[in-house]
């Protein structure tokens, strides 16, 4: 049956329907022929958005938005071009590194994807910049969201699999740096071999000038993330005070006008109906496939191949890893950290080690398709087709894969700082 | 013949480890059921998943009574804070007895789905990063997130707190930055959640008993022949007495990992709790009939 | 595809606008509010976490529906950009019924379940419909602007509504 399901989801988007239909009409089939009651799929799909914490995306969404109109976001763009504009790909560093301010003010790689790439990538398509590579680089570096701090992929993971979720969070951090840094790489390495361009040559009363410009805008992560950090805000209510900021900016500037406000809203709004519905069926399609049983039986097949304890390690994330092409993050952990479980125990891995791990692989999930809510979001900010923005990805996915390959050869790169600090 | 259930508890708590139980013994019964266990909220949480069991996807479920009193009012007497004595004699002789067939009646009446039993959630109680809480006074001025339900709210803003609602998922990192004070739970949901890594004073107030009942779609339970009716209610009742045990006897030795964690655990002088709320159980007397309460209080 | 038609789909993507722009400007207040309660006056507020998730399902389901109108739901037209036009038309055949299906289908679950009742937002103390009515009735508007493509002789998808980018 889930052969069958898999084969019309994957028919409907290449007859292009649109994707939460291609996700929603097999899984409603499903139930149909299953007898189980159709009310299932109106309950599923509002109990997987019934969840205040996912408020952080239309918030970041909205300031982003309004950070455009208002020419806040061209401030903090000229201000990274002076910086920075005279190296090659040089936007591409800093969108990695904006996605990392991010990353301390959100736990959820889709607001990050959101608010991060409503910003950068029309703002280097504006200087000259490949709107695919833009877009790239935003999506593969908001996989750092949920792996630095806070993350709440990561407390979910903890409570399931019974791990501290402080050994956790302080766990992400070094491989959150290191995802940073393997980024950037792959930055240079594509703009070097394609031949982007450089800016204007640097010059110290350019970076003046533009960095008082841009001040009053790039004082909003410092305020949320010191809101969050001194306990003010919590997480979801710092991107809401991000865009109550944002207002104020619009009126310190002058550009707040109430017909573009009304626009904004009414946009960010349609958008936020876009993406959040295919997160909604995708709940759906998580139902059916709990109710087959999926993740138990493939990591149960999975692990019955191997016998060392690594090979296992590899064998789960391999499973984690294709989970995630059909499933968001927080699903795979619930339905397949109890089935792994026994044999994390038996096999005597290190239950840290493969918990930031397997986040990192399951947010990975969240950039692929068919079901990649950051990947949506990416598709959505930039206005290219999702294909097009995952082909140009590829290459950054392949580096964070290699990075996961080394972190699981080498542990102590995840499990050196809580040990130290836990 | 198969049967589903689904809970939000996580493995190692008691309604996880009875719902495995049960499906292992329907299993090796002789009248052919089979029992299918989403554990964890795979299929939603404890809302969702009553839901998906009035409309038949699923057979069975145990939520809290706080969660089933969205469904049915008359459930919500039994949240009344500090009702019971204890947390392990006096909840199963008032569930088990007169009382609680009457509840169970309008319960079943309410939502339309059979209640098969009750089992335990245990006492809650209250846990604070910086200073622990001993008496009252010392929850003053403090945010304390509870759960999302009206009764629990008005509880500790009786009790001087500041009741704070806030999703689940968010507790633990507003524990680390100090956006809240503190939180309430069970014992095995502080040590499970690792609240207690953040917020390592728990003071046991014992402020709310918490029932688990489970409850089935009537017409997927009329399925069942007699004989398998039989066994399973045989099978049901077995499981239901380990689970409560299983309760009482997690609860020691979640203490004692607790306490070798590095939690502080300070016992409280309950009465000056309960007093403070006294004006909420008043309020709620009225609403579930001053009679019922008091009816459920002289329960011996 | 009549003038009146036209008339009504223009009034209900207005009226769609005005709901996004009201529920999204309440999510912002009420959070605002719920750090200010808080943080700031020290007397948090109980309604606003349940209340946010209750405009967020309207935000949600309105979007989608106002989404479709402007074509901004995803879908890849990678294949269907380069088959021949008569094949193109059954490829927008196909989708356009499993989009019109799925949306009807929908709709009626959720209205079945809308109209069962019988739970309540426990600190709000409203009935729970006032949240899961956002489905059925998206749906219900989403299939209406899906219809209105077949009816504009266009598929579902077409032409992405220049307005929708800031
Ligand atoms: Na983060
Ligand atoms: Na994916």
């Amino acid at each position: 049956m889930i052969g069958w399901i898999l084969l019309a989801i994957i028919v409907l988007i290449i007859l292009r329907a649109p994707i939460f239909v291609a996700l929603g009409a097999p899984a409603a089939s499903y139930l149909w022929l299953r007898g189980i009651p159709l009310e299932l799929a109106p309950q599923r799909m509002l109990g997987t958005v019934n969840e205040s914490i996912l408020l952080a995306v239309p918030m970041f969404l909205l300031a982003g938005a309004l950070m455009n109109r208002y020419g806040a976001t061209a401030r903090i763009f000229d201000f990274a071009q002076a910086v920075i504009g005279h190296v090659r790909g040089g936007l591409g560093y800093v969108t990695v590194l904006a996605s990392m301010v991010f990353s301390a003010m959100s736990g959820s790689a889709a607001a990050d994807a959101v608010g991060v790439g409503k910003m950068t990538v029309a703002a280097m398509r504006e200087r000259g910049y490949d709107p695919n590579f833009a877009a790239a680089v935003t999506l593969s570096s908001a996989t750092m969201a949920p792996v630095i701090p806070p993350s709440i992929i990561m407390i979910i993971y903890g409570a399931t699999a019974n791990v501290s979720i402080g050994k956790m969070f302080l766990g992400g951090i070094v491989p959150g740096l290191l995802m940073a840094v393997s980024l950037m790489i792959t930055v240079g390495w594509l703009s070097a071999r394609r031949g982007y361009g450089r800016g204007e040559p640097f010059s110290f009363g350019r970076v003046l000038t533009t960095f008082w410009r841009a001040s009053l805008v790039m004082l909003t992560p410092v305020l949320v993330i010191g809101g969050i950090f001194s306990g003010a805000l919590t997480p979801t209510e710092a991107s809401a005070i991000a865009v109550v900021y944002v207002i104020f900016l619009g009126l310190v500037y002058r550009k707040l006008k109430f017909s573009d406000f009304y626009r904004s809203l009414v946009h960010t709004g349609t958008a936020v109906g876009a993406l959040m519905l295919v997160v909604s069926v995708s709940g759906l399609d998580a139902w059916v496939i709990a109710r087959e049983q999926i993740p138990m039986m493939l990591a149960q097949q999975v692990t019955e191949m191997v016998s060392s304890p690594t090979l296992v390690f590899i064998a789960i994330l391999l499973v984690v890893l294709v989970l995630g092409l059909f499933m968001d993050a927080t699903p795979i952990i619930l339905m397949l950290v109890p089935a792994i479980a026994p044999l994390v125990t038996a096999f005597g891995i290190d239950p840290l080690h493969l918990g930031v791990l397997f986040c990192i692989v399951c947010v990975l999930g969240l950039i692929t398709p068919p079901v990649g809510v950051a990947l949506y979001g990416v598709a959505l900010v930039s206005r290219l087709p999702m294909e097009r923005v995952f082909a140009a990805t590829i290459p950054f996915f392949i580096m964070l894969l290699v990075l996961v390959a080394i972190m699981i050869a080498v542990p102590s790169i995840v499990t050196w700082l809580p040990n130290k600090w836990g | 013949l198969e049967l589903t259930a689904a809970h939000v508890n996580p493995p190692g708590e008691p309604s996880n480890v009875a719902f495995q139980e049960l499906a292992k013994r329907l299993g090796e019964g002789t009248t052919g059921i089979a029992l299918q266990v989403f554990p964890q909220g795979q299929v939603g949480g404890e809302t969702d998943a009553l839901e998906q069991v009035r409309f038949g996807a699923l057979t069975m479920t145990t939520v809290a009574t706080a969660s089933l009193s969205t469904f049915a009012p008359s459930a919500g007497v039994y949240d009344l804070p500090y009702l019971f004595r204890d947390g392990d004699t006096h909840p199963w002789i008032v569930a088990d007895g007169e009382i609680g067939k009457e509840i169970e009646a309008k319960i079943e009446a309410e939502t339309g789905l059979e209640v098969l039993g009750w089992w335990s959630g245990g006492l809650r109680h209250v846990f604070t990063r910086g200073a622990p809480v001993t008496t009252p006074d010392d929850l003053a001025g403090r945010k304390i997130r509870v759960i999302g339900s009206q009764v629990y709210l008005d509880s500790f803003n009786a009790m001087g707190a500041l009741a704070t609602a806030m999703p689940y998922g968010e507790v633990y990192t507003s524990l680390a930055t100090g956006a809240i004070d503190g939180a309430e739970n069970d014992i095995s949901g502080y040590r499970n959640v690792k609240f207690y890594e953040q917020a390592p004073n728990f003071s046991l107030t014992g402020h709310f008993f918490l029932y688990k009942p489970v409850l089935a779609n009537r017409s997927a339970m009329e399925a069942l022949s007699p004989e398998q009716r039989e066994e399973f209610d045989r099978i049901f009742a077995e499981v239901t007495e380990m689970q409560r045990g299983l309760f009482k006897a997690n609860f020691d030795s979640d203490l004692a990992y607790l306490k070798e964690n590095g939690v502080h655990v300070v016992e409280v002088d309950r009465a000056a709790f309960a007093a403070k709320v006294q004006p909420v159980v008043d309020k709620l007397s009225e609403t579930y009939g001053a009679d019922l309460v008091q009816r459920i209080r002289d329960a011996q | 595809m009549s003038q009146t038609l036209v008339k009504i789909e223009e009034s209900v993507v207005r009226l769609e606008g005005l709901i996004l722009f009201c529920t999204l400007l309440a999510l912002i207040v009420m959070l605002a509010m719920q750090v200010l309660f808080r943080f700031v006056l020290q007397a948090p507020l109980a309604f606003t976490e349940e209340a946010g998730r209750l405009l967020f399902a309207w935000l949600i389901f309105i979007g989608a529906a106002r989404a479709l109108y402007v074509s901004q739901h995803f879908m890849v037209d990678i294949v269907y950009n380069h088959v021949p036009a008569p094949l193109q038309k059954l490829f927008g055949y196909v989708s356009d019924a499993a989009s019109i299906g799925l949306a009807v289908v929908l709709a009626q679950a959720g209205f079945r379940m809308v109209f069962r009742g019988g739970q309540t937002l426990p600190v709000l103390g409203i009935p729970a419909w006032a949240q899961t009515a956002a489905l059925p009735v998206g749906m219900t508007l989403l299939a209406f602007h899906a219809l209105c493509f077949v009816l504009r002789r266009q598929h579902v998808g077409d032409g992405a509504h220049p307005d929708f980018e800031e």
